[in-house]
């Protein structure tokens, strides 16, 4: 029974239908699955059946949408999608209810700002482009990208630009290449932001625009490759870029170089370490061996948690909540660091600069209690070059 | 009286004094009425004539007091339609506020009620070779600076960001003051005050020249920076790992999510260096890192670097300043 204070809703008929257009919404037949495996339903903060229910009603004195709990709060980790029995992307109807909050003009504060600085500036962080290179720093000879004929473009993506702990896993991924004797390409200071951010908040036109900017960056440079350092830009350039452009993520790429011999193994031989599946890669993109295989040709001795692959719990950065505040209770890498301690592996390592970031600044984590560390920094130890 | 036009200045009351900001506002806006040709006017609403005669002392022409036992607090409703008044009246060319909380309330409505044009939270002011007043507004970030005229309606209403101007020292008492009683009633505010309860800790870091900023590695001894802030002259700042862990105040937190600030100097202790928090203090003048961990990012956004426990360094520190 709704309370005294409850909103009388209406179901609208038109909207659903709307919902339906773009989404494959109409397919749920509610069955809760989503809501019992999403990270972010216990405590309440999000109910996921619930959320796609809603897209069809309207809030009937209003006439405007009905509030929608938890919207701004999913990761699009993609949990749902994997125990949905109906083959629904919940995602892509999150993502969706996020876009028709933009169109009414209900949307938490703090987003603006973050839409102003990739506008501006090219990058959520509202860091000026001038300093997209920096990361380069110390790199020379072939690590520091090769200037003409490669068709091969190292994409660093705005995170692992100006973070300066993401800088050390593009720089080590950088040198693993040159390593590897792959020529490649750098964009410099003219990269753009993927648009990934900007995407998972539901501004579609803004990613569709950055998107189209690097695509025919890429084209006039004569591009068939990119590589990305986050799996973020990973799954966005998969969606906004051109087919003939190959898009692969560097633990991909890395893999392939080792398999086949382009890259030795000589250095220092990693430890236990225990493995977290970035959402982005894996759920997003099915990638969940390359890191694997990585880490054990580095010498590592490989422990799973509990939770893994297709179940691994989400680190809480994706779907726009790197900018956002979260409540301090129940935040999600807190938890995941709390598994990875389980093992008894005296380091995490994961393979994208959102799940360093939130895992660093998790309770429990860092030097002496459990150390965060890159796929590719790994690598580049046991293969011998700094990283 | 207050023949028309006119750089008029409202000085707004912060419990007892003025506010430095609206005093800032005045010291600068000597010059800009003197540039224009005009008279400087001081216009402030006061509960007690008293406070009035305090800001003949900062080189206006004339300081208008409205005085009524009820404006000893800001109200929006009240305050727009007092001061739409008097502009009206008075008629004047520029009329400055400080960018404050009320400041900018007030600016905004006003500009609609008397239809004019606002340029808001100006960092520098000047007038152009055509008489013109040009407020300066830096624009997305810092990235860009928009110098903006208010050509053909008046006043221009200008909001000053508090700081920007140096504080005038006070004078002797020269200006001409003049008081209003306005008529104001208790029903036409929009709220009641029941209680009046100060927030503890109102403290701008944007304003602060020396941060010291502690992160998880301080294990919540706050105590300790404080007396380095203390000896430094500065304030102390937090990463949201500290401010999380409830060890300070959430309002002192830096970062993309807190306070941008930009100080001259920034110690930051025990904080790893996400660039989260790094574009917090992306425009400090001089970041000096304290950190036990030798490969802690943030090594790479300082511009000098300990490495080492952050205990027995802040103690050394704040004994060899007690001697200097």
């Amino acid at each position: 029974m709704p309370g005294p204070e409850a909103k009388p809703l209406r179901w609208d008929d038109g909207q659903w239908e709307e919902l339906g257009r773009s989404t494959d919404a109409p397919l749920c037949y509610q069955c809760g699955s989503c809501t019992a495996t999403c990270p972010l339903a216990e405590g309440g903060k999000l109910n996921v059946r619930k959320l796609v229910r809603l897209g069809g009603f309207v809030d009937g004195p209003k006439g405007s949408g009905p509030e929608l709990p938890g919207l701004w709060s999913c990761t699009t980790c993609a949990q749902c999608n994997v125990g949905c029995p109906r083959g629904v992307d919940v995602v892509e109807v999150i993502r969706y209810l996020r876009a028709r909050g933009w169109r009414r003009n209900d949307v938490p504060p703090g987003l603006r700002p973050l839409l102003w600085a990739e506008f501006q500036d090219g990058n959520p962080y509202r860091m000026p482009p001038s300093q997209r290179s920096a990361w380069t720093r110390g790199l020379s000879g072939a690590a520091a990208g090769s200037t003409d004929g490669a068709t091969t473009v190292l994409y660093v993506g705005c995170t692992a630009s100006y973070d300066p702990r993401a800088q050390r896993t593009a720089r080590a991924v950088a040198r693993l290449l040159a390593a590897a004797g792959v020529p490649f390409r750098l964009l410099g200071n003219d990269e753009l932001c993927c648009g990934e951010t900007p995407r998972a908040l539901g501004v579609d036109g803004m990613f569709r625009e950055l998107s189209a900017r690097t695509t025919e960056q890429l084209r006039q440079l004569g591009t068939t490759r990119v590589v990305t350092i986050s799996p973020h830009c990973f799954d966005a350039l998969h969606a906004g870029l051109s087919r003939d452009v190959e898009v692969l993520h560097y633990s991909q790429l890395l893999d392939e170089l080792l398999s086949s011999g382009k890259l030795k193994v000589g250095g220092e031989r990693a430890g236990a370490v225990t493995y977290h599946d970035p959402c982005y890669l894996g759920r997003h993109h099915g990638v969940y061996e390359p890191p694997r295989r990585l880490l054990e040709s580095a010498g590592a001795k490989l422990v799973e948690m509990p939770r893994s692959r297709r179940w691994a719990l989400c680190c809480g950065g994706g779907g726009g909540n790197m900018w956002r505040e979260s409540e301090t209770e129940g935040r999600l890498a807190d938890a995941r660091v709390v598994e990875a301690k389980g093992t008894g592996a005296p380091a995490l390592a994961t393979a994208c600069p959102f799940c360093v970031t939130c895992f660093q600044g998790a309770e429990g984590a860092g030097r002496g209690r459990l150390e965060i560390v890159d796929v590719a920094e790994v690598v580049a130890r046991a293969v011998g070059v700094p990283g | 009286m207050t023949g028309p036009g006119g750089v008029w200045v409202y000085a707004e009351r912060r419990g007892t004094a003025f506010r430095p900001v609206s005093l800032e506002i005045l010291g600068r806006a000597r010059g800009v009425a003197d540039a224009l040709g005009e008279r400087l006017v001081a216009l402030t609403a006061v509960p007690a004539e008293g406070a009035v005669q305090d800001l003949a002392r900062f080189g206006a022409d004339e300081v208008v007091g409205l005085v009524h036992p009820l404006l000893d607090r800001y109200d929006t409703r009240v305050y727009t339609d007092l001061l739409e008044r008097e502009v009206r009246s008075g008629a004047p060319s520029v009329l400055f506020l400080g960018a404050s909380r009320d400041g900018q309330d007030l600016a905004g409505r006003l500009a609609v009620r008397l239809r004019t044009g606002l340029t808001a939270h100006v960092t520098s002011v000047e007038v152009d070779p055509g008489h013109r007043l040009v407020g300066w507004v830096p624009g997305f970030g810092g990235g860009i600076e928009a110098g903006i005229v208010c050509p053909d309606r008046r006043p221009a209403i200008v909001t000053v960001r508090p700081g920007v101007f140096p504080l005038p020292v006070a004078g002797a008492a020269r200006s001409y003051v003049r008081l209003v009683r306005p008529t104001v009633e208790a029903g036409s505010f929009g709220s009641r005050r029941v209680e009046f309860e100060p927030k503890g800790d109102t403290t701008d870091l944007t304003r602060s020249d020396v941060l010291v900023i502690g992160g998880r590695g301080t294990d919540g001894e706050f105590g300790r920076l404080q007396q380095l802030a203390h000896r430094l002259g500065g304030e102390v700042g937090a990463t949201r790992v500290a401010t999380d862990a409830g060890w300070i105040d959430r309002d002192r937190m830096i970062g993309q999510t807190g306070v941008v600030t930009h100080p001259k100097v920034a110690v930051v202790l025990g904080a790893s260096g996400a660039v989260q928090f790094t574009v917090g203090i992306e425009k400090a003048g001089f970041v000096i890192a304290v950190n036990r961990d030798p490969d802690a990012p943030i090594f790479d956004a300082a511009d000098l670097g300990i490495v080492g426990d952050l205990a027995p360094i802040v103690d050394r520190l704040v004994k060899a300043l007690e001697g200097a």
